[in-house]
């Protein structure tokens, strides 16, 4: 699931869990779900760093390489 | 107006406070001014004159500017064009400007009448058209760069997007900003980046003096940018700074850092937000639950009081009836010393007894067994 497929899905648990009439039982369901998707939300900040790369033209065209923060 | 209780500081400490300011505005860093110049003073090679308009002035210094020959330029009642940055004087509070480059106002002139000229005609070639601009995508995951890969410019995008947005993929096309080559080097990458499905491609350079960003007033430059499939943000020097390339793009946006924070989704702080949401709606339930307990707790007591207080009821009832009971109870009737009589195992009637029945006569203490002799009806 993307990121923001994620923090859409959060969204709908925590407007329910905010609704009020919700047995303990489902409540608990909800808590789960989203302590669950909270968690994996950071695993994906921490570890899917997107890549920075650096293209320079050169007489044989284009080099790709990454790039040096 | 509110007022403010805060120890008096020293005259010193207003001015460097000020001087802080002055200095640390990067809108005031480079830039050029123009005016007429007048007082003009000469002292070791320095020289100290005055640049008025119509309604306002400002003093100036060219440190060692005889040198530099810009004498010939600063002289009384020329319209020049000045590129530097304002001074603060800590001793005096006096601001000064400090020149770095003189022009007459003339040869810049002719550089923004050229701008105007092309600006005119890409107008009119519906360039700018808005109903032509590409939107800029609400979801953003990978975006290409035209600027230079040794710049600052890049680094402070690299850094935006590490704060908001690490998961943002970025294609840096590394271009001269500045110079004879650059517009081509910059039309090349946006060329290059249109081809690759990014969702938005930012051009992209730090600010400048107008000559360093009239790269960006190029021509060729602006038919790549308008002809471009993939959304284009334009990032060119300061707030202040317009090129061509700004009218062209989808989105203008005032600075590079303001581009980057544009397209990087601020993530981190949205995971943020909605985890202290989370928990708070969770807590909000948990307490919800131990109200709704305590509630309960509370029926049930009142249950219980109403129970016993009907049960209390009912035993008084049964007492009372079990006491009217009583006085019918026929055991305690022949107690009292009545008898009953009984004909054929059934309560006798008067009317069905005859001469010679045989008859039980109950009594407390036990059955009469008796013959009937005779039967008399009482008188009415």
């Amino acid at each position: 699931m993307t990121f923001n497929k994620q923090i859409e899905k959060l969204e709908g648990i925590i407007e329910k869990l905010e609704a009020g009439d919700l047995e303990i039982d489902k409540a608990l369901k909800l808590y789960e779900e989203g302590a669950e998707i909270i968690n994996s939300l950071n695993t994906n900040i921490k570890e899917n760093e997107g890549k920075i790369k650096l293209l320079t033209k050169t007489l044989n065209g284009i080099k790709e390489e990454n790039f040096n923060e | 107006m509110a007022e403010r209780v805060s120890p008096a500081i020293p005259v010193s400490k207003l001015n460097s406070y000020l001087k802080a300011i002055i200095s640390a505005e990067e809108l005031l860093f480079n830039i050029q001014i123009f005016g007429e110049v007048f007082d003009v003073r000469h002292h070791n090679g320095n020289i100290y004159f005055s640049l008025k308009d119509d309604e306002a002035s400002i003093k100036c210094t060219s440190w060692g500017g005889a040198r530099y020959g810009l004498d010939k330029l600063i002289v009384e009642g020329e319209k020049v064009i000045l590129t530097g940055s304002p001074s603060f004087y800590e001793k005096q509070a006096t601001i000064s400007f400090t020149v770095s480059k003189v022009e007459k106002k003339g040869e810049l002139g002719d550089a923004y009448k050229r701008f105007l000229e092309l600006k005119e005609k890409l107008e009119k070639l519906g360039f700018f058209d808005k109903e032509k601009k590409k939107p800029i995508p609400k979801q953003i995951s990978k975006i290409g760069v035209v600027t230079s890969k040794d710049g600052a410019v890049i680094q402070d995008i690299i850094n935006i997007r590490n704060r908001r947005n690490p998961l943002l993929e970025i294609v840096v096309y590394n271009s001269s900003v500045q110079g004879a080559t650059a517009p081509k080097e910059i039309s090349d990458g946006v060329r290059y980046l249109d081809a690759l499905n990014l969702d938005v491609i930012i051009v992209a350079r730090g600010g400048g003096s107008a000559d360093d960003l009239s790269c960006f007033n190029d021509e060729q430059l602006a038919e790549v940018v308008f002809k471009a499939t993939t959304p284009i943000i334009s990032a060119v020097g300061h707030e202040t700074d317009f090129t061509i390339i700004d009218f062209v793009a989808d989105l203008r946006a005032p600075t590079p850092s303001a581009a980057a924070e544009l397209v990087s989704q601020n993530i981190r702080e949205q995971l943020s937000g909605l985890t202290k949401r989370f928990a708070q709606s969770v807590q909000e339930k948990i307490k919800e639950h131990e109200r709704q307990k305590e509630d309960v707790a509370y029926i049930r007591k009142d249950l219980i009081r109403a129970m016993e207080g009907f049960i209390t009821d009912k035993k008084t009832e049964v007492k009372l009836i079990n006491e009217k009971l009583e006085k019918f109870n026929p055991s305690r009737l022949l107690k009292l010393g009545y008898s009953q009589v009984l004909k054929e195992g059934k309560l006798a009637k008067f009317e069905s007894i005859k001469v010679g029945d045989s008859l039980d006569v109950y009594m407390s203490e036990g059955i009469i067994v008796t013959e009937v002799k005779n039967v008399k009806e009482k008188k009415k």
